[in-house]
């Protein structure tokens, strides 16, 4: 089965500006996709690709096997779009402007109907009955989802779906996109780590228009677990038993650290072992003793800093 | 295209443009036939001061060419005021981004360029009808159009060189990025236009000829002398909507 979506080798200049530099990653069907990058990295440009709203200067795209060609693009009636600041037309009630939407994906007349309430209903936005004109940011980030649901696309694409709302808002939307998972795979772009944390199964990294990381959240926190940990020593005593006993322990340093905290760097199975057998030995007093795993962000940190400049 | 020709379509009336234009026709039309009535006699109340400073004004009555000839020196006006409301209608959504959803869910470029260029044209139909309808029916009620010749060609004219403005105006908005600039573009072709009216005998070749309908109605002209500006007006609104729709189609959103 091909891939919901598929970019091979994309290339895109603006000016002397390169801002895609060969990026190449997929999208497996079913799978929320979470796409992370800096404010300017390429995020948009790629998406905006991906719809044949810009020409490519070079690589492939498909979405479900299918080629994507700039302009009127045949693959676009697969795919639903969230753009990242969308704007609908405010003189229309959110029922004439989904109807319209309806009309144009082609929904048959008689489904219509029960199909936009179902999506007003998902998004919240039922009992609405007011022009778009007042509505808030929020209230259009959730109609701009009902709009790309509405003919349940195979492949929904979200630029920066949560980065413009509040934490009530964000919650929002992170739980209309889960709910629709079900119906639909979903490549959504953000810069905010935790979003990626709580809904997604798989995550790539773009920086410097270069997908600088790519796989599931699995492969990704394990890319760095398993080399480092850490002990927690309850006492002074203790601490330092232990620093003076395995010198490759290094105090903590950075904030937020507890008092006693200290990290071994680069340890293997056995030395953990050690550890834990001289902790019982010396009968220490220890608060906490684990493999430090790290965080989505430490991993983004350190591939847009080139420290583990890993193509995958 | 229907749906979108049906947003287009509420988008006028929604927006207050159908009113607007409504009312500007309307009024541009009774102004004319007020200005024909009124001119013969408010001359003749200065009449005598005009004498004094030894202006001899011979006053006539004012006949039903008079109410032409102001229909078809006003008509400009709202001709104008309709090219500036409708500059922004592709621009406008370009820059808001609100064609995106709709061409990502399969719309059609073509079709949305041939939507706002029918709705372009209805609204000057129906705007320009306005202003036909009350001239002719003042001007009947005061002088009777029976004096009045090729009426209806004449007329025509005038409408026809209002849709060449409208086309040109859909060239530019299909490759424009701001309403600026389809201005300048619309505002560089008038005044080509306007230029090459110094070359002679070119006059009676040019679009801007359509604008002379008057000397048809008075029978100074007859249909025939118009055949020219017709076809290459004709030509160039063909050649602006094919221009238009195949560049919309490369158009960056």
């Amino acid at each position: 089965m091909p891939d919901a979506l598929y970019v091979n080798n994309l290339m895109k200049r603006f000016g002397t500006k390169e801002v895609l530099k060969g990026v190449s990653f997929s999208v497996p069907e079913g799978s929320v996709f979470g796409f992370i990058g800096q404010n300017g990295a390429g995020k948009t440009t790629t998406m905006k690709t991906v719809l044949g709203l810009l020409a490519p200067d070079g690589g492939a795209i498909q979405v479900f096997g299918e080629n994507v060609t700039y302009g009127n693009t045949k693959t676009n009636r697969m795919v639903g779009y969230l753009p990242d600041v969308p704007e609908f037309y405010d003189y229309m009630t959110t029922r004439e402007y989904l109807g319209l939407c309806a009309d144009i994906a082609g929904i048959p007349k008689g489904e219509q109907k029960a199909r936009i309430e179902e999506m007003l209903e998902m998004v919240g936005l039922a009992s609405e009955k007011h022009r778009i004109r007042g509505f808030s940011r929020g209230m259009k980030q959730r109609l701009g989802i009902a709009q790309a649901l509405l003919h349940r696309p195979k492949l929904l694409i979200c630029d920066e779906p949560t980065s413009a709302l509040d934490p009530m808002g964000r919650k929002e939307i992170l739980e209309a996109l889960q709910a629709a998972r079900s119906q639909t795979t979903v490549l959504f772009s953000t810069h905010i780590l935790s979003d990626v944390e709580r809904i997604c199964d798989r995550a790539a990294i773009l920086h410097n228009g270069t997908v600088v990381l790519n796989g599931t959240m699995e492969e990704l926190h394990a890319r760095k677990a398993g080399t480092d940990f850490a002990v927690t020593a309850a006492d002074g005593v203790s601490f330092e038993a232990l620093r003076s006993h395995f010198p490759k322990f290094q105090k903590t340093e950075k904030p937020g650290a507890e008092e006693f905290e200290m990290l071994w760097k680069q340890g293997a199975q056995e030395d953990f072992r050690n550890v834990l057998g001289f902790i019982s030995e010396q009968n220490l007093n220890i608060r906490s003793a684990a493999w430090a795993e790290s965080s989505l962000e430490d991993l983004f940190l350190a591939a847009t800093q080139g420290e583990t400049e890993v193509k995958a | 295209m229907i749906p979108f020709l049906k947003k287009e379509i509420l988008e006028q009336f929604r927006r207050k443009r159908v009113l607007l234009l409504g009312i500007l026709f309307t009024a541009f039309a009774l102004l004319g036939v007020a200005t024909a009535k009124l001119t013969p006699k408010i001359m003749e109340m200065f009449a005598d001061e005009l004498a004094k400073s030894g202006m001899v004004y011979d006053i006539t009555e004012s006949t039903v060419m008079d109410a032409w000839m102001q229909f078809f020196k006003n008509a400009a006006i709202p001709l104008i005021v309709m090219i500036i409301l409708w500059s922004g209608s592709f621009t406008g959504e370009y820059q808001k981004n609100t064609l995106i959803p709709l061409v990502t869910k399969g719309l059609s470029r073509t079709s949305l360029f041939f939507a706002k260029m029918i709705t372009a044209a209805l609204v000057w139909t129906a705007g320009y009808l306005v202003y036909f309808v009350v001239t002719y029916g003042y001007a009947e009620f005061y002088w009777g159009n029976g004096g009045v010749k090729h009426l209806f060609f004449a007329v025509f004219l005038y409408w026809l060189y209002g849709m060449w403005y409208l086309a040109i105006l859909g060239l530019f908005s299909s490759f424009a990025g701001t309403t600026m600039q389809v201005l300048l573009g619309v505002g560089a072709v008038f005044f080509t236009v306007t230029f090459l009216e110094f070359i002679p005998k070119l006059p009676s070749k040019l679009p801007t000829a359509l604008q002379n309908g008057l000397s048809l109605m008075q029978g100074s002209a007859k249909p025939s002398d118009f055949t020219v500006p017709i076809v290459i007006v004709s030509v160039c609104i063909v050649l602006c909507l094919a221009g238009g729709a195949t560049l919309i189609r490369k158009k960056k959103l």
